[in-house]
C-alpha cells in the first residue's frame, strides 16, 4: 500500500466511523419524534369543570384506508363499526370498549383530569386509541362518560378532544335499577339459517366480569338483571361471535343492544339481492351484447385482396401469352 | 384448369365481399327491427305508466327514524323497515318492463325490460341487475345504433333519465366512462351505490369488452350525516 493510499484510508475511516456513530442517534431522534404525540381529554363545559375524572387509554390498532386494523388481541372479534362517520363513531367506540373488556386488554395508560378538567396522555404513536372513563360524582350529580375512539395520524402533533360526558344524572340514589340486554339479528329473519341456538353474553361492571348469561329463542334473546345504581359503568359483550356474523353493541343508561349482522362469506360475495327475478342473476361473464360486426372488415379486405390478386394473375397470364 | 385459377381467385374475393355486405345488411335489418319494436313498446308502455304523483314521497321522510332513547325500538324498527318501495313491472305481450330510458343527447328513448335473456336483448334494453330505488341499477343493450350502439358518444356531464313504472323520473348525470373486459363481472359491480348509481353498458365492436357508462343520480336523497 502506497503512502498516499494509506493517507487516504486514514481520512476515510474516521468519516465512516463518525457516520456509523451518528446513525443510532438519528434513529433515536426520529423514534422520539414519532412517539411524542399527545392526546388531551378536556372535561369542561362553560363553567363546569370536571376534575378527578378517571380515564384509561388503550391502543387498539390503526386505520388502514376505511378499515380498522386491530391489534392481535382484538383482531379475532368480528366487530361491525359501521362507516366510522360522526354518527357511527359513538357506537363503534362502545362496541370496541365491550371487546376491550372481553379480551382483558392491558391499558396503555391511565390518569385523572386536573383542576382545569384536562388529562394529557403523552408519548403516543400514530394510531387508533380508545379512552374509557369512569363515572364521576360531583355533589348530587353523577357524570357518565362515553367511550371515545381517537386517532392520531401524520397530520397531528397531538389532539385535544372534548370528552365532556353527554349524560349526567342529578338524583342518582343507590336504588335497584333494571338493566336489559337484547339480541337483535340483522339477517333477514334467519334467511341464511346460520343463527346459533344460543349465545353467551358477558356482563361487565366497571370493566370486571360480573356475570355470564345465555340468550336464546326461549328467553326471546333478552335478559334483565337488577343492580344497585351506584354509578358503575356497565358493558356487555357477546362472548363468541357466530360464524358469518359481525357484532355491534350499543347502549344507553339501562338498555344494551347486541346486533349481529349476517356477513356473506367472501367466496359468495354477490351483488345485493334485489327484486330482480331469478333469471336476471348475473352470469359468470358479462352478457354478450354485440352484433357480429368484426368479420365485415377482414371479409371485405380479404375479398379486395383476392380480386386484386386474380386480376394481376390474369394480366400476368396475358403477358405470358404475348 | 391452370388458366382458370385467376377466375376462382376473383370469384372467392367477390364472395367474401358479398358475405361482408350480407352481414352488414343482416345487422342493419336486425337493428331496424329492434328500433321498430322498441318504438312500439315504448308507446304502449307510456300509456300504461301513470302520471307521476304531484309530490313524490321523499324517501328520507317515508320512514321516520325513531328516536334513540329507546334503543330496542330504534334497532328493531330499523330491521323491520321496508328496504325499498317496490315498483311493479308492466307486462306487455309476454314481456315485463320496469321503465324507460330517455337519452336526449343521443335522441333516444327506449323501454327497459325487467329481466334479461338473449331473445329479450334483441327487442329492447334489459335490466341486468339492481334497481333505481337502491341506486345500483345496471341496464344493458345490444350495440345496435338504435339501442346502445352510440352510448360511447355520451360524455362526462351528459344528463339522461330513467322513468320507473310509477311514472317517477330519476335524473342522472354521467360521472365517468370505462371499458371493461367481457369476463370482468367483478369490475362491473364495483362501486355500486357509492361511486355510481346507474350503469349502462354494451359491447364494443369486437365484442371482447363492454363500453360502460357510470352515472350519478341527481335526485338522490341526502344521506344522514
Amino acid at each position: 500500500m502506497t503512502a498516499a493510499r494509506r493517507r487516504k484510508h486514514r481520512m476515510i475511516l474516521p468519516l465512516i466511523a463518525a457516520v456509523l456513530l451518528m446513525l443510532p442517534q438519528q434513529y433515536a431522534q426520529k423514534a422520539e419524534a414519532a412517539e411524542n404525540k399527545t392526546i388531551t381529554l378536556v372535561c369542561r363545559q362553560d363553567d363546569t369543570i370536571l376534575s378527578g375524572m378517571e380515564w384509561t387509554l388503550y391502543r387498539i390498532g390503526k386505520r388502514n384506508g376505511s378499515e380498522v386494523e386491530f391489534i392481535p388481541e382484538l383482531s379475532g372479534y368480528s366487530m361491525d363499526l359501521g362507516d366510522l362517520s360522526a354518527d357511527a363513531v359513538d357506537t363503534a367506540a362502545k362496541t370496541i370498549a365491550s371487546y376491550v373488556a372481553e379480551a382483558g386488554l392491558a391499558p396503555l395508560s391511565n390518569g385523572s383530569t386536573n383542576t382545569s378538567g384536562e388529562l394529557a396522555f403523552g408519548g403516543l404513536n400514530n394510531g387508533l386509541y380508545l379512552a374509557v372513563g369512569k363515572t364521576l360524582q360531583v355533589g348530587n350529580t353523577t357524570y357518565f362518560p362515553s367511550a371515545l375512539l381517537l386517532e392520531i395520524n401524520d397530520a397531528d402533533a397531538g389532539i385535544d378532544y372534548d370528552a365532556y360526558p353527554k349524560f349526567y344524572y342529578s338524583d342518582l340514589s343507590n336504588q335497584a335499577t333494571k338493566y336489559t340486554v337484547r339480541k337483535i339479528w340483522a339477517d333477514n329473519d334467519d334467511q341464511y339459517q346460520k343463527r346459533p341456538q344460543e349465545i353467551s353474553v358477558d356482563l361487565f361492571k366497571d370493566g370486571t366480569r360480573y356475570d355470564t348469561v345465555l340468550l336464546n329463542a326461549e328467553n326471546e334473546w333478552e335478559y334483565t338483571w337488577s343492580a344497585l345504581n351506584d354509578g358503575a359503568v356497565w358493558t356487555v359483550a357477546e362472548r363468541e361471535i357466530p360464524a358469518d356474523y359481525s357484532v355491534m353493541i350499543d347502549s344507553n343508561n339501562t338498555q344494551f343492544v347486541i346486533r349481529n349482522s349476517y356477513q356473506a362469506p367472501p367466496e359468495t360475495t354477490a351483488p345485493p339481492q334485489t327484486t330482480v327475478p331469478p333469471q336476471t342473476t348475473p352470469p359468470p361473464q358479462l352478457v354478450q351484447t354485440g352484433q357480429l360486426w368484426w368479420p365485415v372488415l377482414p371479409l371485405s379486405l380479404g375479398g379486395i385482396i383476392l380480386i386484386g390478386a386474380g386480376i394481376s394473375m390474369r394480366a400476368g397470364k396475358k403477358k405470358d401469352e404475348e | 384448369m391452370k388458366n382458370n385459377t385467376w377466375k376462382l381467385v376473383v370469384l372467392l374475393g367477390v364472395l367474401m365481399i358479398a358475405a361482408a355486405g350480407l352481414l352488414c345488411l343482416y345487422n342493419i335489418r336486425q337493428s331496424n327491427e329492434a328500433a321498430a319494436h322498441s318504438e312500439a313498446i315504448l308507446e304502449t308502455l307510456k300509456k300504461q305508466i301513470p302520471e307521476p304523483p304531484a309530490e313524490a314521497p321523499k324517501p328520507a321522510e317515508a320512514a321516520p327514524v325513531p328516536a334513540k332513547e329507546d334503543l330496542f325500538t330504534y334497532y328493531e324498527e330499523a330491521e323491520t323497515a321496508p328496504v325499498q318501495s317496490e315498483t311493479a313491472d308492466i307486462v306487455i305481450g309476454n314481456a315485463a318492463y320496469c321503465g324507460y330510458l330517455t337519452l336526449p343527447s343521443l335522441g333516444l328513448e327506449l323501454p327497459v325490460m325487467s329481466s334479461w335473456s338473449y331473445p329479450n336483448l334483441k327487442l329492447a334494453p334489459c335490466r341486468y341487475s339492481g334497481s333505481a330505488e337502491t341506486n345500483d341499477l345496471i341496464i344493458m343493450a345490444h350495440n345496435y345504433s338504435s339501442h346502445f350502439g352510440r352510448i360511447g358518444e355520451l360524455t362526462t356531464g351528459s344528463q339522461f333519465s330513467f322513468t320507473d313504472t310509477n311514472g317517477i323520473g330519476h335524473p342522472y348525470r354521467v360521472s365517468f366512462i370505462e371499458v371493461i373486459g367481457g369476463q370482468d363481472v367483478e369490475q362491473m359491480f364495483r362501486g355500486q351505490s357509492a361511486d355510481w348509481d346507474l350503469t349502462l353498458y354494451t359491447c364494443t365492436l369486437s365484442g371482447q369488452s363492454r363500453v360502460t357508462i357510470r352515472a350519478d343520480r341527481l335526485d338522490k336523497p341526502e344521506e344522514a350525516s
